[in-house]
C-alpha cells in the first residue's frame, strides 16, 4: 500500500519540482496493440510512479542511480515486474505489452449441474462469497445473505436460537404452496422444512439449516430467473440457493483458526404497566362499567390490598452469550486434496432457558488417481442440542407481556410458584415454566456426497453423484406434575413426558454427462444432460407417557400410563427427473442458452404425473463491439434476456389422495376418520418468467453493477385452505386454482470510491429492489385467507397477503369508543360485526422497496465495515396489540401507552375508554402500523497484526470486533419491525403476535491462518 | 457414445414411474376404509371420537351455553372467541361457532358415510351392523339437535317453526358436491331428529351399559320433545325410561362427577367415556374447573342452603361462589342422566295436570338424594313449576341445560353484561364465515 501514498505525494510534487537526473518512459499496450490507458507504472520500494496517459505513454522522473524493479499493473491484466538498471544520467525507454489476466474475467460461477464463466452468463445469478459474512455470528446460514443481493428479501423471524429465516426470492408467487427457495448443497437438494414440534409447543419455528456450519461455506449462488432455475424444474420456481462448501486446494497445508465470543440482548423492550398502574387502570375500568368501587375486592384471586409488582419481562430475559470456534485444515497436491473442518458453538440467548450447542465436522477428499478420473467425497456432520424456551403465543416472553399480570407474585408466601392456568390445567407462570419444564431437541444431520467424474474423451465428461441427507432428531418434552394439573383415578398428580423421534432421510442419485467442443475457431458448444432420482422418507416414533414419579430421564417402561405409542413412516416424497442444458457462444460476444427438464413427483395427482419445464436466454457483450470499445470509461457492458418456466412442488405430500387417518380412537377402540376429499388432478404450480438485464462496468471496472427487470406469471397456483362449506363434512381441499403475476426492478452496484492509488480503500456495495405482485384469479372465489389468523388475504386484483381490516377512524371524543369508517365512508362505532362487514384492503406486508448498503474501508492494517439494510413501505399487523392496548377486558397486562386512555369528553387519544365488559378484542387498522425501517445490521472493526506475529509463522492474523443489529430506525412501536409470526405461510406475512425481537449482538473474535 | 448414454437415461427414467406411487402407510385409502364391516366399525369409533372433541361433548357445547346463559360470571377471558361469547358480541369469525359447526357436520358426514355403505356389508354380521346403524342414526340426530339449538332461533320462535334452522345432511359429502346446502326450517330439523332417534331405537341394544343404548335414544327424544314443549310425548319417553326399572339415582351427588372409564353409574343414561389416553374432557374441566357463579343467577342461591349436599359442589372465595363440580380431570362427561329425566317428567306432569303428589314425588327424589328437605308445600301448578325449575337449576347447573331452558320458557335473564331476552339474536351463534363464503345458499343469522 506504500506506493499509493508515494504516488499521491509524487503527483503533488511534480508541478513544483524539477531537479531530474534520469528518467524512464515508454509505451504500455495490450497484446493486441491497444494502449492501456490508466495502467500504473512504479518502481517497487520507492515513491516513484506514474499513470499511463491517453496516448499510452508514461514517464518516471527523478530516478536515482541503481537497480530498480519496475512494476506495471492494470486491473484485469497480468502484472509485469522487470529489473532495470539506471545509471543516473541516461534516460531509459521501457516499452512493454501486458496480457489479459484470464483468472479474473474467467471468474467461475456455480450454476445448476455445472459451472459457467461469469462473463458468459445469460441468466440472473448473484454470488456471495464467504468473505462477505465470515465475521457474522448467525446460526442460520441464510441470514448471512440478508441485504446482500437485489431481489432477495430475508427476514429473521426472531432472535431465538435455532430460529427460522424467511427468504423470498423475487417475492411471493404462490398462495398456499411453500414460498421458500430450494436449497442445494454441493449439488444435493436438502431439506429446509421445520420438522420439529417447536412451533406448536414453543411459539417459534426452528430450521434444520442451523445444523450446517456457516463457516464451512465457500460461496453461495442465488439463482433468480427462469433461465437459471428451470433446470431445477418443478422445484425451481421460488428460486434456488446453491451452496458450495469449502474444499482443499493444492499447495502447502493451511490451517485456519477462528474464534468468536459475544454477548447478546433483545433489540428492544416493550414497556408494560407495573402492578400499581395495572390496578389503577383496572379500577377505572371497573367504575366505567358502572360498578361500585367498594365492590372491587379482588382481581383473579389477588386481593387488591396485597398486589405484587412483578416485571415479568425482566424475569424472562437475560444477557445472552456465545462462544464459537472453528478450525480448518486444508491442502493437497495435484493428486489428492483435502479439507477438514470442525466447529463448536455454544450459545444462550437473551431468552432465559434458551440454549443452543452445535458441533460440526466436515471432511472433503478429492482424489485424482489418473488424469481422466476424479473422485470426491464430502461428508459433513452437524450435531445440535437445542434447549427450547417458550415464547410467542406459547409462553415465556409472550406470556410475560400478556396474561402474566404485574399484580401476580412469582412465588407464593410458602415459596411455591404462584399458579394460574386460564382454564388449561397447566400453570402458566412463565418463571415456573422456565425453571420446571425440560424441553430438549437433540439432532444430528449428516450430509454426505460421493462424486465420480470421468473424462471419457477430452470433450466428454461423465459425472455421477450419490448423496444422502440424514437428519435424526430427538425431542423430549417433560412437564412435571408441579406444573400440570392432571390426576389419575387414584387421585395422584401426573407428570408427562413426550418423546418424539424423527429420522428424515433423503437419498439422491444424479448422473449427467457434459460435452464441450469448439466449433470452428470462434464458437463454443457445451451440453449438459442427465437424470436424477431423489427419495425422502420420514420415520417417526412418538411416545407419550405419564406417571406420578417419572422424571426427564424416565423411559416409557418406568411410566405408569402409556398414553400414546406410535411409530411408522410419516412424510415421504420422490422425484425423478431428466434434464439438459445447451450453451452456444460465438466470438465470446454472443451467448445462447436453452434448458429443459422433465420432472415426475409423488406429490402430483394421477392425471398429472409429469411436468415439463424449459427456458431460453441470450446475452450479448456490447463492450466487445468496436463501437463501444471507443468509449474509454466503459469497461464492460452486457445485455441479457431470458424467458422460461419453472415449477413449485411445495404442495405437501399425499394431498392428491383421499385418506382415512387412524388414531381417532374412542374409549380405547381404534377409530379412523376421513381427512380430505381426493384431488386426482393435483399438480405443481407453474411460474413463467421473463427477465431483461444490463450488466455494466465503468472506469476500469471500479464501478460494476446490474440493472434488471423481470415479470412472472404463475398459474395453477395452489389454493389449499379454502373452498369447502364445513356443512359438507369437509373443511378444506387443495386445488390448483389460482393465478398470480408479479414484476420487479432490481439494481445492484459496487464501487471502489477512491483511486487505487489511495492509501485508504473504500468500497461500497449497494442494492435496491422493488416488486409488485397481484392475484389474478382464485378459481372463482373472491378471497382466500391466510393461516389461522384473519388479517391477511389473497384477494383478486390485490397483492398477495394484503391486510384486510376495518379502517380505524379514531376514538370518539364524546364516548371513548373506537370508530371506524364504514364502506360508504361514514364514521361508525366499531363492533364485532362491522369489524368483519366493513373490511377493506389497507396495505401490504411486503415493502415497496428494500435493499442493503455496505461500506468497507481499509487503511493500513485497519478495516472498518458497516452494513445497513432497509425496507420501505410495508405494514405490520400487531395482532397482540388489540389485547395490549386499551383492552382491560381481555385479562392481559397492557402496554404502557394504555395510560393515555380516553377518560372524559373531549379527550383526544387512540386508546378507547377502559372497560372490563366491552369486547375490544376486535381487529381494525388501529393495530396496523407502517413498519419501514433502516437497520444497522452490522458494524465491524478489524485489525490485521500479521506483521507483529511473523516470528510465529502466521501468514495472517486478524482481530475483529463487531456489533450486529446495533440500531434500528423505525416508526413501528412494537418489539421489532423485522418480525414474522410462527407458522406464517405465503399469504400470512407481516403479522406479529407476542413474537420475540431480534437479538443485538456484540462480539469479538480472532482469525489466525498458519 | 452420447446416444448410448441418452438412451440409458431414458430407460432409467421411464422404468421408474412406479417409484412415484407413494402412499403413506399410516393412512387408509377411502375405498379400503369403507370396504368391509370392520372398517365401518372403525369409522363409527371415529364418530365417537369426533363427538368427544372439545367443541362438542368434550365440553365446548356445555361450557359455551353456560357462558351465554346467566350462570357463569366470567371475568375477562384471554381468548378471542370465548371473550366474544362472554360479552355476547360475536362475529362470524368466532372460533367456537366454527368449531362446533365443522366438528358436528364432520360427525354427521361420517355417520352418512357409514349409513351409505352399511347395507353393502351388513350380511357379514347383522347384529354388529344393526348396532352400527343405530349408533350412526343416534349421533346424526343429536348433532343436528345441538346445531339447531346453537345456530338457530329457538323452537317456538315462530308459531309454525318455519324460521331458519340449519342444513339437514343425510347424504355423504364430497369436494365437489354438497357445497351449497340450504338451511332447513326449524320444524323440519326437529322432525328429522325425531325420525332418526325413533329409527335408532330399533337397532340399539337395550343393555344400559352400552356405548349407546336404546335408552339414550329414548332419553334424547324426551329432551327434544321437551324443548318443543310437547309435554305428552316427552312424558311418554320419560316414562319408558323410568318404568324400565334399569335406572335409579346414585346415592351421592358427587358420584356422577368422578365417574371415569367404562363405569356406568345407576343414573347414567348417556355419557362420553374418558380414559387417560383420550383425555377428552379437557375443555369442560379446564373452563369450568373454578368458575365463578353469578350472584344473581338461580344457581347461586344454592350457596345459602347449608344442608343441601350440592352446596359442596361450590366453594366461596372473598364471598364469591366458585364451581368445583369439575375438579376431577379424569371424569367422564355425562350427557344425560336420570335426574334430568325425572325433572323433565315432573314438569310435563304439571302441564298435563297430574296430581301434585305425583309431581312432587319425582323431584323430591332428587332433593332427598341431596339430603335436602322434601317439598311438601307446593300444591298449585305455579308453585310446583317454581320448585321444579329451581331444582333443575341446582341439579343441572353448569351442565349445559340453563340456556336452553331460558329459551324454552321464553324468559328474560340477567348477566354481568346486561339483561337479555330469550330470543335475543346475540345469543344465537353466527353462521361461520367459511360457510358463508363457500355456500351460496347460506343465509346469515340476524345481526351478523
Amino acid at each position: 500500500m506504500n506506493f499509493y501514498s508515494t504516488l499521491i505525494t509524487l503527483f503533488l510534487a511534480t508541478s513544483i519540482t524539477s531537479f531530474s537526473q534520469s528518467l524512464i518512459s515508454g509505451n504500455i499496450s495490450s497484446d493486441n496493440g491497444e494502449s492501456i490507458v490508466g495502467a500504473t507504472v512504479f518502481l517497487k520500494g520507492s515513491n516513484i510512479g506514474s499513470v499511463v496517459d491517453f496516448n499510452g505513454f508514461y514517464k518516471l522522473e527523478n530516478i536515482p542511480k541503481g537497480s530498480h524493479e519496475i512494476v506495471v499493473s492494470y486491473i484485469g491484466y497480468n502484472t509485469i515486474n522487470k529489473i532495470i538498471y539506471c545509471d543516473g544520467t541516461n534516460d531509459i525507454i521501457f516499452d512493454t505489452t501486458i496480457t489479459l489476466d484470464n483468472k479474473l474475467l474467467d471468474q467461475v460461477v456455480v450454476v445448476g449441474y455445472g459451472t459457467q464463466r461469469k462473463k458468459e452468463l445469460s441468466s440472473s445469478i448473484v454470488t456471495i462469497n464467504s468473505e462477505d459474512f465470515k465475521e457474522k455470528s448467525n446460526n442460520n446460514l441464510s441470514s448471512n445473505l440478508q441485504g446482500k443481493a437485489a431481489g432477495v428479501q430475508i427476514t429473521n423471524d426472531n432472535g431465538v436460537a435455532g430460529g427460522q429465516t424467511t427468504i423470498r426470492i423475487r417475492g411471493t408467487n404462490t398462495l398456499s404452496g411453500g414460498a421458500e427457495p430450494l436449497y442445494v448443497i454441493d449439488g444435493v437438494p436438502i431439506l429446509n422444512n421445520d420438522i420439529s414440534d417447536s412451533q406448536n409447543r414453543f411459539g417459534y419455528n426452528t430450521s434444520p439449516l442451523t445444523l450446517i456450519n456457516p463457516n464451512d461455506i465457500e460461496e453461495i449462488s442465488i439463482l433468480k430467473d427462469a433461465s437459471a432455475t428451470s433446470i431445477y424444474g418443478a422445484r425451481g420456481a421460488n428460486g434456488v440457493i446453491l451452496i458450495t462448501t469449502k474444499s482443499g486446494k493444492s499447495g502447502k497445508m493451511k490451517i485456519n483458526l477462528n474464534y468468536k465470543y459475544g454477548v447478546s440482548s433483545e433489540t428492544n423492550r416493550l414497556k408494560m404497566l407495573n402492578g400499581k398502574q395495572y390496578l389503577d387502570l383496572y379500577k377505572i375500568a371497573w367504575t366505567n362499567d358502572g360498578n361500585d368501587i367498594e365492590d372491587l375486592v379482588e382481581i383473579n384471586g389477588i386481593h387488591i390490598d396485597s398486589i405484587s409488582n412483578t416485571d415479568w419481562i425482566d424475569e424472562v430475559l437475560q444477557i445472552g452469550r456465545f462462544n464459537d470456534a472453528n478450525l480448518t485444515i486444508s491442502g493437497g497436491s495435484e493428486k489428492i486434496k483435502y479439507f477438514i473442518g470442525s466447529s463448536f458453538k455454544e450459545e444462550s440467548t437473551f431468552l432465559k432457558g434458551n440454549q443452543f450447542q452445535r458441533a460440526t465436522i466436515k471432511t472433503t477428499l478429492d482424489y485424482k488417481p489418473i488424469k481422466k478420473l476424479n473422485i470426491k467425497s464430502n461428508i459433513s456432520i452437524g450435531s445440535i442440542e437445542n434447549i427450547y424456551s417458550k415464547t410467542g403465543a406459547a409462553g415465556g416472553l409472550g406470556r410475560a407481556q400478556s396474561d402474566a399480570l404485574p399484580i401476580y407474585p412469582i412465588y407464593n408466601n410458602d415459596g411455591s410458584y404462584f399458579w394460574w392456568d386460564n382454564g388449561g390445567n397447566q400453570n402458566l407462570n412463565p418463571v415456573a415454566e422456565i425453571n420446571l419444564l425440560e424441553n430438549i431437541n437433540n439432532s444430528i444431520r449428516t450430509i454426505g456426497n460421493f462424486n465420480i467424474k470421468y473424462n471419457i474423451t477430452d470433450n466428454l465428461l461423465f459425472n455421477n453423484e450419490l448423496s444422502i441427507d440424514y437428519i435424526s432428531q430427538k425431542e423430549k418434552f417433560f412437564t412435571p406434575k408441579e406444573i400440570i394439573y392432571v390426576t389419575d383415578s387414584l387421585g395422584d398428580s401426573l407428570s408427562f413426558m413426550d418423546d418424539r423421534k424423527i429420522r428424515y432421510t433423503t437419498s439422491n442419485i444424479n448422473s449427467f454427462i457434459s460435452y464441450n467442443r469448439k466449433i470452428k475457431s470462434n464458437s463454443k458448444l457445451s451440453i449438459v444432460g442427465g437424470t436424477s432420482l431423489q427419495h425422502s422418507v420420514e420415520k417417526y416414533k412418538y411416545n407419550r407417557f405419564s406417571g406420578p414419579n417419572i422424571n426427564f430421564e424416565s423411559t416409557k417402561e418406568d411410566a405408569l400410563y402409556n398414553e400414546i405409542s406410535i411409530r411408522g413412516r410419516g412424510q415421504e416424497y420422490a422425484i425423478i427427473s431428466l434434464y439438459s442444458r445447451l450453451n452456444y457462444s460465438v466470438n465470446e460476444k454472443y451467448f445462447f442458452q436453452t434448458s429443459f427438464r422433465r420432472d415426475g413427483s409423488s406429490r402430483f395427482g394421477a392425471e398429472n404425473k409429469f411436468g415439463e419445464f424449459g427456458a431460453l436466454s441470450i446475452a450479448w457483450i456490447l463492450s466487445e463491439e468496436n463501437y463501444f470499445k471507443k468509449i474509454s470509461w466503459l469497461s464492460f457492458l452486457k445485455t441479457r434476456l431470458s424467458v422460461g418456466s419453472s415449477g413449485n412442488d411445495n404442495i405437501g405430500n399425499f394431498n392428491q389422495y383421499s385418506f382415512y387417518s387412524p388414531n381417532q380412537n374412542y374409549a380405547g377402540q381404534n377409530g379412523i376418520g376421513p381427512d380430505n376429499p381426493s384431488v386426482p388432478n393435483l399438480k405443481w404450480e407453474t411460474v413463467i418468467s421473463s427477465d431483461i438485464a444490463i450488466d455494466f462496468g465503468f472506469f476500469e471496472d471500479r464501478v460494476t453493477g446490474t440493472i434488471e427487470y423481470y415479470h412472472t406469471n404463475s398459474k395453477d397456483v395452489l389454493v389449499s385452505n379454502s373452498p369447502l362449506s364445513p356443512s359438507s363434512g369437509f373443511t378444506s381441499v387443495t386445488k390448483n386454482l389460482g393465478r398470480v403475476e408479479s414484476s420487479g426492478l432490481e439494481f445492484q452496484i459496487t464501487t471502489n470510491n477512491l483511486s487505487k492509488l489511495s492509501k485508504l480503500s473504500w468500497k461500497t456495495d449497494f442494492n435496491i429492489s422493488s416488486y409488485r405482485n397481484k392475484v389474478l384469479d382464485l378459481g372463482g372465489v373472491e378471497e382466500v385467507s391466510g393461516t389461522n389468523f384473519g388479517e391477511n388475504r389473497a384477494i383478486v386484483g390485490q397483492p398477495v397477503g394484503v391486510f384486510y381490516l376495518a379502517e380505524f377512524a379514531g376514538i370518539d371524543e364524546n364516548t371513548g369508543n373506537e370508530l371506524i369508517y364504514d364502506l360508504e365512508g361514514n364514521i361508525v362505532e366499531l363492533n364485532a360485526t362491522n369489524s368483519v362487514s366493513e373490511r377493506k384492503v389497507l396495505g401490504k406486508p411486503y415493502p415497496d422497496f428494500f435493499g442493503g448498503l455496505n461500506n468497507s474501508f481499509e487503511y493500513k492494517n485497519f478495516g472498518f465495515d458497516f452494513f445497513l439494510i432497509f425496507n420501505y413501505g410495508q405494514m405490520i399487523y400487531d395482532d397482540h396489540g388489540k389485547r395490549q392496548l386499551g383492552n382491560m377486558g381481555f385479562g392481559w397486562n397492557q402496554d404502557i401507552r394504555t395510560l393515555d386512555h380516553w377518560l372524559e369528553v373531549g379527550d383526544l387519544t387512540n386508546v378507547p375508554f377502559l372497560s372490563l365488559e366491552q369486547n375490544r378484542d376486535i381487529n381494525s387498522s388501529r393495530h396496523l402500523y407502517e413498519s419501514s425501517y433502516i437497520r444497522l445490521r452490522n458494524v465491524s472493526f478489524s485489525y490485521d497484526f500479521t506483521k507483529f506475529t511473523k516470528d510465529f509463522k502466521l501468514s495472517n492474523c486478524k482481530l475483529f470486533i463487531s456489533a450486529q443489529n446495533l440500531m434500528v430506525w423505525t416508526k413501528y412501536k412494537g418489539w421489532d419491525p423485522e418480525v414474522n409470526r410462527e407458522g406464517s405461510g405465503a399469504i400470512t406475512q407481516g403479522v406479529s403476535y407476542l413474537s420475540p425481537p431480534q437479538s443485538k449482538v456484540y462480539s469479538i473474535g480472532i482469525n489466525l491462518n498458519l | 457414445m452420447i446416444r448410448t448414454y441418452f438412451l440409458f437415461f431414458l430407460i432409467l427414467f421411464y422404468s421408474c414411474s412406479d417409484y412415484l406411487e407413494i402412499v403413506p402407510d399410516y393412512k387408509f385409502p377411502s375405498e379400503l376404509a369403507t370396504s368391509n364391516l370392520d372398517s365401518l366399525q372403525s369409522i363409527t369409533n371415529g364418530i365417537f371420537n369426533q363427538i368427544q372433541s372439545g367443541n362438542i361433548y368434550g365440553g365446548g357445547i356445555i361450557s359455551n351455553s353456560e357462558l351465554l346463559s346467566d350462570n357463569w360470571n366470567s371475568s375477562p377471558i384471554s381468548s378471542f372467541s370465548l371473550n366474544q361469547l362472554r360479552t355476547r358480541q360475536m362475529n362470524s369469525y368466532n372460533g367456537e361457532a366454527l368449531g362446533l359447526w365443522s366438528d358436528a357436520y364432520r360427525a354427521i358426514n361420517m355417520c352418512n358415510i357409514v349409513l351409505h355403505h352399511l347395507s353393502e356389508h351388513e350380511e357379514q354380521d347383522i347384529n354388529k351392523a344393526n348396532i352400527i346403524r343405530g349408533e350412526c342414526l343416534f349421533v346424526r340426530a343429536i348433532c343436528h339437535f345441538e346445531l339447531v339449538r346453537m345456530f338457530a332461533m329457538p323452537y317456538n320462535y315462530t308459531s309454525g317453526n318455519n324460521h331458519l334452522g340449519i342444513p339437514i345432511r343425510l347424504t355423504k359429502g364430497s369436494a365437489t358436491d354438497e357445497q351449497n346446502n340450504p338451511r332447513n326450517q326449524v320444524n323440519e330439523v326437529y322432525l328429522q331428529i325425531i325420525e332418526d332417534l325413533e329409527e335408532s331405537i330399533n337397532f340399539l341394544p337395550s343393555n344400559k351399559v352400552s356405548r349407546v343404548s336404546k335408552w339414550a335414544s329414548i332419553g334424547f327424544l324426551a329432551k327434544v320433545y321437551f324443548q318443543m314443549n310437547d309435554y305428552q310425548n316427552s312424558l311418554n319417553k320419560c316414562n319408558e325410561i323410568i318404568e324400565s326399572g334399569l335406572f335409579s339415582l346414585n346415592n351421592s351427588v358427587n358420584e356422577i362427577y368422578s365417574l371415569s372409564g367404562f363405569n356406568f353409574s345407576d343414573e347414567t343414561i348417556f355419557q362420553i367415556i374418558n380414559i387417560p389416553q383420550d383425555n377428552s374432557n379437557g375443555v369442560i374441566t379446564g373452563r369450568l374447573k373454578s368458575t365463578s357463579v353469578n350472584y344473581f343467577s338461580p344457581f347461586d342461591s344454592l350457596v345459602n342452603f347449608y344442608n343441601d349436599d350440592r352446596k359442596n359442589l361450590l366453594y366461596t372465595f372473598f364471598g364469591v361462589p366458585y364451581l368445583k363440580k369439575y375438579s376431577n380431570t379424569s371424569m367422564n362427561v355425562t350427557i344425560l342422566r336420570l335426574a334430568e329425566i325425572l325433572l323433565t317428567r315432573a314438569e310435563c306432569k304439571v302441564h298435563l295436570n297430574y296430581l301434585f303428589e305425583d309431581v312432587r314425588e319425582d323431584y323430591n327424589l332428587i332433593r332427598q338424594r341431596a339430603n335436602y328437605s322434601i317439598d311438601t308445600s307446593s300444591v298449585t301448578n305455579e308453585q310446583l313449576l317454581r320448585s321444579i325449575r329451581r331444582e333443575r337449576c341446582y341439579e343441572l347447573g353448569f351442565e349445559g341445560d340453563r340456556l336452553h331452558e331460558i329459551r324454552r320458557l321464553q324468559e328474560t335473564f340477567r348477566t354481568s353484561v346486561g339483561n337479555f331476552e330469550w330470543d335475543d339474536p346475540r345469543l344465537v351463534y353466527p353462521i361461520p364465515q367459511q360457510e358463508m363464503d363457500n355456500n351460496t345458499n347460506m343465509i346469515q343469522n340476524e345481526g351478523y
